[in-house]
């Protein structure tokens, strides 16, 4: 632990409902941490933070500061462990916040910095954040939208949802599915192994993507005027495409590749069993029907 | 001091970084308070097992620069000098202390041993995402993966004690989806490891194994360092 305490801030027990702000005075990072219950944190245009939160009279709010410029709220409980508590924080958007629980619901808007987010069975969402974005949940739903920077999502078992993110971005779900919608992301690795995989938005030149699964389906969307090489490869599944004619031969377990545009950005698609699509913007629907 | 010492205070005092001043008011307090001072005793028990664990569970120096790399694009002068802060791929850096108090003292050690392996292994199966691949190399399909069997089986194994310790402490619904899970890995690895049998030359299929391996690599880290929560 980097940072040593300087004295609790405010220990506010026995209450049904803290509602306290604090001022950021030099703070860079807010730590969240809730055993079970939600964490909802918005950014604000004032330089403050407001904590409120509900929760029993046997559970307490404690607001730490630490020298290494973090803002740490945690729910506690003088015997055993907290008690369900719900947040709702207000954040200038520049703050970094690192949130945690186990058995808790994680949402972010508006943030315009780091935000790491992590629950054992919750649903995480996140809008906004800079740099890192990280965001992992054993069984829940992910959304993350308009994020930048590096990305980084995990779900054993739930799906996975990425709107209008930039960057680099590492998603990956056991079980769930995995769609990007309005991407601009620069790198992507994306793996699923019974979920299937939907991508919609721009292959940059220079970027390198890999999408895997095992049993499920992946189906690339691929705006006019893309330059990219696409390799796909299949073993027992099926490669559909359209974005520079049909394949003249599907050859299984190996890479088969289409280029288009002059080649440029590195698109490797890999299925076990599962179906490959890779279709013209626009011409998709047919193939869903 | 009349309020109970909160966890993080109580960890401070046992590692000195309390001034003098505030030592003395959380000792005076743990005189009159028996739950302070039962936490103090089991988390001082705790610390001083982990921090008995042998040196040797310092990944190589060669791995150490590889996970430095990948974390904050720096590499270190030299391998960390304790085994008692390891950092995983993707792990916060800040350094914070996380111990799992809902784990039993020997789960908490085999965790580090445990992330000593994956992290080898998720090192040596990590797919360089952000690195330039040549063009002429993955058209070729050049086998860009590295698979140890038994370093495999041996994070695997460390890892699944961990979950298994956790299992009580997690709800029927969590550990539904995480069986479901690992089970579907398992039959997709199973799958795979029969098609490699017919062709056991395919990079392809060995590069999907290598694939499902590391998702069940990182679903069962994920698990151990959520419930470490």
């Amino acid at each position: 632990m980097n940072g040593i305490l300087m004295g609790a801030l405010v220990a506010l027990s026995m209450a049904q409902q803290t509602d306290t702000v604090i001022a950021v005075d030099g703070a860079t990072r807010l730590d969240v941490e809730a055993d079970g219950g939600t964490i909802v944190v918005n950014a604000w245009e004032r330089n403050e933070i407001r904590v409120q939160a509900a929760h029993s009279s046997r559970t307490f709010v404690e607001i730490t500061r630490t020298r290494n410029g973090t803002i740490q709220v945690e729910s506690e409980a003088n015997r055993g462990p907290a008690g369900i508590t719900d947040f709702t924080i207000m954040v200038p958007a520049t703050l970094a916040l690192d949130l945690e629980g186990m058995y808790t619901d994680i949402t972010v808007e508006g943030s315009n910095a780091t935000v790491e987010a992590e629950t054992v069975q919750g649903s995480i969402t996140i809008r906004g954040g800079r740099g890192t974005v990280r965001a992992s949940t054993a069984t829940g739903e992910i959304l993350i939208e308009s994020a930048e920077g590096n990305i980084d999502v995990e779900s054993a078992a739930s799906d996975i949802r990425l709107v209008n993110v930039s960057g680099d971005v590492v998603a990956e779900s056991a079980g769930g599915d995995i769609v990007f919608e309005s991407s601009r992301a620069t790198t992507v690795d994306a793996g699923s192994t019974g979920g299937r995989i939907q991508y919609h938005g721009t292959f940059q030149a220079a970027g390198r993507y890999f999408f895997g699964s095992h049993g499920g389906s992946v189906m690339l969307v691929v705006p006019e005027g893309t330059a990219a090489t696409f390799n796909l490869a299949t073993i027992h599944g099926s490669v559909t495409t359209n974005v520079n004619g049909p394949l003249e031969r599907l050859e299984r377990g190996r890479r088969n590749t289409v280029t288009v545009g002059g080649g440029g950005a590195l698109v490797e698609v890999e299925t076990f069993g599962g179906r490959i699509a890779v279709m013209r913007q626009g011409t998709e629907g047919a193939l869903q029907q | 001091m009349s309020e109970h010492i909160s966890l993080e205070r109580t960890h401070d005092l046992i590692d000195g970084l309390l001034s003098s001043e505030a030592a003395d008011r959380a000792r005076n307090h743990m005189t009159e308070c028996a739950d302070c001072r039962e936490r103090y005793a089991m988390l001082s028990e705790l610390t001083a097992d982990l921090r008995s664990l042998p040196r040797d569970a310092t990944p190589p120096p060669h791995l150490w620069e590889a996970i430095s790399r990948r974390i904050d694009g720096t590499v270190p002068s030299e391998a960390p000098a304790s085994a008692d802060v390891l950092v995983l791929p993707g792990a916060r850096g800040d350094g914070r202390r996380r111990i799992a108090l809902t784990i039993p003292q020997l789960a908490a050690a085999s965790l580090v041993m445990a992330i000593v392996s994956a992290s080898a292994v998720w090192m040596a199966t990590s797919r360089p995402a952000q690195a330039p691949v040549p063009e002429t190399a993955a058209a070729a399909g050049t086998v860009r993966f590295v698979a140890d069997a038994a370093s495999y089986d041996t994070a695997v194994a460390e890892l699944m004690t961990i979950v298994e310790t956790a299992r009580p402490f997690l709800a029927p619904e969590t550990l539904l989806a995480l069986d479901e899970s690992i089970a579907e890995i398992d039959a997709a690895i199973e799958e795979i490891v029969t098609a490699l049998e017919s062709d056991p030359a395919s990079e392809l299929l060995q590069s999907m194994l290598v694939n499902r391996q590391r998702s069940k690599l990182r679903v069962l880290s994920q698990v151990a360092r959520l419930t470490e929560i």
